[in-house]
């Protein structure tokens, strides 16, 4: 009895901690809120030596345009120079081998006017999912410093023909709220 | 001022050199040629050839530059050598280089002089040159000849009899040196032109003991100058009955290399990379790895770029020397995809010079073309993690050569775009592109920091009719301007932030020509 007992606790807590960790979800919320815009308005003509920026309302209301994205299923690798990318990554640890592993859904969170389709298998025809989603994003897992207050993370995002790139974000955590310190263009199509 | 003329047993070779107060100038051109021009010349390659058929091969081909006759012992260098010629164009002669593994002279040359019967002499010319006179010699310096040249025929089969019989009436040849008395251009020539102290000097060399014979000199047409100190050339070169020959020399590639690269001291010994230097075979890759370094002062990016090029090419891929771009293995074997570089290379259109062309003035940023497979898309992308090392990949290789030409240019923009950034990040002051500034700082709260979308609608406003005209130019201009914007606009589509696709009802028809283009284009096909 007692044995079933420990071992019911046991699943518990291996339910319990192995389901996803908020600082994933908050990672991958920032960073995807970073990287995915819908197309904004061009830029006015110059007029002497000052150069207009965006407005805050046109960036809210940019925010709130609703845009479909495909996930793809499998977490993006590391590849061995990452690291030296930034020189303030603490100690965090990053793997290079294939790791295939898979993104969880529950992890994957942006702002309200985004909605998110995990795709049951690892993309191969780029044309067909963009007829049907404005893009499709690819994460990698997130790394860690010791003291879990400094991540890394990479994140992709093709929303066309010739049309993509992946980033790599360096974040630091300031009390509960993870903040985006530094970031670096892997790749560009 | 020196006029030269002298005459030479061939046991007894001198040079007896006067001094003349005239100056003068040659009646003969005198042209640096090289191989590709070499070859041209059918009847003189024959005469080359049948040296080497009639003392066997050694290490040679007819793709090498090297030609051994084992007869003599020698190599002829065909990479370079030099032509002559007389004012009416009936005569002319072309002297190479000699190779010896044990050299026993400083500088030995053979000379194929064109005989009246339209074959070709030829004669082996002798420098016995210390070490210090060789290096002036090579530097373009005045060189004191007297008593150091020495000319023997070669006794081909062709020319025999008529070799030994001219032998024995005491055949001269003439020997002219170019030099710069401002040690400031080699042989006195500057792009072809003599330079401001180009100065000239004659000699004859004579094989068979006939004497030195002042009255031959002309020194009737000469210019003025108080640096040319004059000389004295044949009396009727329009109708020559002499063989004219100059010093000629090649570089020493292989030497300049490795002293660039430290590949002689102990702590840079790279084995594989020396051997491929003084691989015979790989002269002609080897001598344009050697010029670059050389032109570019052999600086450390230089130095860089160089081992980075002759890697690639260990590995079977290619340098593009004048663009600094290397070309992966992977890159070069497409042979489709190498063929549109080619082209691109050879259009040398405007937006080529200014993306691709824009790594060869910056050393410190390097594009690699290749293929490969890439996760976040089927086509092809700029990895720009090391905006320093900028690499292209191109996945998808089943386009047609308009659209390789495209994805090409697209992603070449991206790099140069990148090249731009990294450069101002730096602190370089590239303020030259006010509306790339003004997009940079127009997104800058919406996007945080730099980012492709701003690469993106900039290219939409500024690159699709450059890109359109490039591709056109690719294709020989065969279709108007129309015909080309659908494949323009790849990659682009979606970053249409000024509207400017808006075809309308013209979208159809750009979508049909881009379908005529992709049939009946005949670039790579």
């Amino acid at each position: 009895m007692q044995l079933r007992i420990n071992y019911i606790i046991l699943v518990f807590f291996i339910t319990v901690f192995s389901c996803s960790n908020n600082s994933d979800k908050d990672i991958y919320n920032v960073v995807i809120n970073s990287k995915i815009k819908p197309l904004p308005p061009p830029p006015p003509p110059i007029k002497g030596d000052t150069i207009s920026t965006l407005s805050k309302s046109v960036i809210d209301s940019l925010n709130k345009v609703p845009l479909k994205i495909a996930v793809n299923p499998f977490l993006l690798d590391f590849k061995n120079d990452d690291t030296k990318l930034f020189n303030n990554i603490d100690d965090i640890k990053v793997d290079y081998f294939i790791s295939n592993l898979k993104v969880k859904r529950e992890d994957i969170k942006g702002r309200k006017s985004l909605e998110f389709k995990v795709l049951e298998e690892d993309i191969s025809d780029f044309n067909s999912k963009l007829k049907v989603y404005d893009g499709v994003l690819f994460l990698s897992t997130i790394k860690y410093n010791d003291k879990n207050n400094k991540a890394l993370v990479i994140i992709g995002y093709t929303n066309g023909k010739s049309s993509s790139s992946t980033y790599l974000y360096l974040l630091k955590k300031n009390k509960k709220t993870w903040k985006i310190i530094k970031r670096r263009r892997l790749s560009v199509t | 001022m020196f006029g030269v003329h002298s005459c030479q047993k061939e046991d007894d070779s001198f040079i007896k050199q006067e001094r003349t107060p005239k100056t003068s100038k040659t009646k003969y051109s005198i042209t640096k040629i090289d191989y590709q021009a070499v070859q041209q010349n059918n009847r003189l390659v024959n005469s080359i050839t049948k040296i080497k058929e009639q003392t066997g091969t050694k290490g040679s081909s007819s793709q090498n530059r090297l030609v051994h006759s084992s007869a003599y012992d020698f190599y002829i260098d065909t990479d370079v050598a030099t032509y002559m010629e007389n004012a009416n164009g009936s005569y002319h002669s072309y002297t190479f280089p000699v190779i010896r593994d044990n050299p026993t002279v400083a500088l030995e040359n053979i000379l194929f002089s064109l005989q009246a019967d339209g074959t070709y002499k030829m004669s082996l010319v002798s420098y016995n040159l210390s070490e210090s006179k060789k290096e002036a010699l090579l530097n373009g310096q005045f060189v004191d000849l007297t008593n150091k040249a020495s000319i023997e025929t070669i006794d081909s089969q062709a020319f025999i009899d008529e070799t030994l019989a001219s032998m024995d009436q005491g055949n001269c040849t003439s020997l002219i040196i170019t030099y710069c008395s401002h040690n400031n251009h080699l042989e006195g020539y500057d792009n072809g032109s003599p330079c401001p102290g180009y100065e000239i000097m004659f000699a004859s060399v004579c094989s068979g003991g006939s004497n030195t014979d002042p009255d031959n000199l002309d020194n009737s047409d000469v210019p003025g100058g108080e640096n040319n100190p004059g000389g004295g050339v044949p009396n009727d070169t329009n109708n020559n009955t002499n063989d004219a020959t100059s010093p000629t020399y090649n570089i020493p590639y292989e030497q300049n290399l490795i002293e660039c690269l430290g590949l002689n001291s102990v702590e840079n010994a790279n084995l594989v990379v020396s051997n491929w230097i003084n691989n015979p075979d790989n002269f002609f890759r080897m001598r344009d790895v050697s010029s670059y370094v050389d032109s570019n002062n052999c600086s450390t990016e230089a130095q860089s770029f160089a081992m980075e090029a002759i890697e690639a090419i260990l590995e079977g891929g290619e340098a593009d020397f004048p663009n600094r771009v290397i070309l992966d293995s992977t890159f070069v074997n497409n042979v489709q995809l190498k063929c549109v570089y080619d082209k691109l290379t050879a259009d040398n259109n405007t937006l080529f010079k200014n993306t691709v062309g824009a790594f060869v003035n910056d050393p410190n940023f390097n594009l690699t073309f290749r293929v490969g497979e890439f996760t976040l898309t089927d086509d092809q992308c700029t990895n720009d993690s090391d905006p320093n090392y900028i690499v292209i990949t191109f996945e998808d290789v089943n386009t047609s050569p308009v659209e390789m030409a495209q994805a090409i240019l697209h992603e070449a923009i991206h790099a140069e775009l990148a090249r731009f950034v990294e450069q101002y990040l730096n602190g370089v002051d590239v303020n030259n592109r006010p509306q790339l500034f003004q997009y940079y700082t127009y997104y800058a709260d919406l996007y945080g920091e730099y980012d492709d979308a701003i690469d993106h609608i900039f290219m939409t406003k500024n690159y699709i009719n450059p890109i359109t005209q490039a591709l056109r130019e690719f294709d020989n201009n065969s279709y108007p301007l129309d015909y080309y914007k659908s494949f323009a606009w790849d990659g682009l589509r979606k970053w249409d932030a000024g509207n400017l696709l808006d075809m309308g009802p013209l979208a159809d028809e750009y979508d049909d020509y881009r379908v005529i283009v992709n049939q009946n284009t005949t670039i790579c096909n």
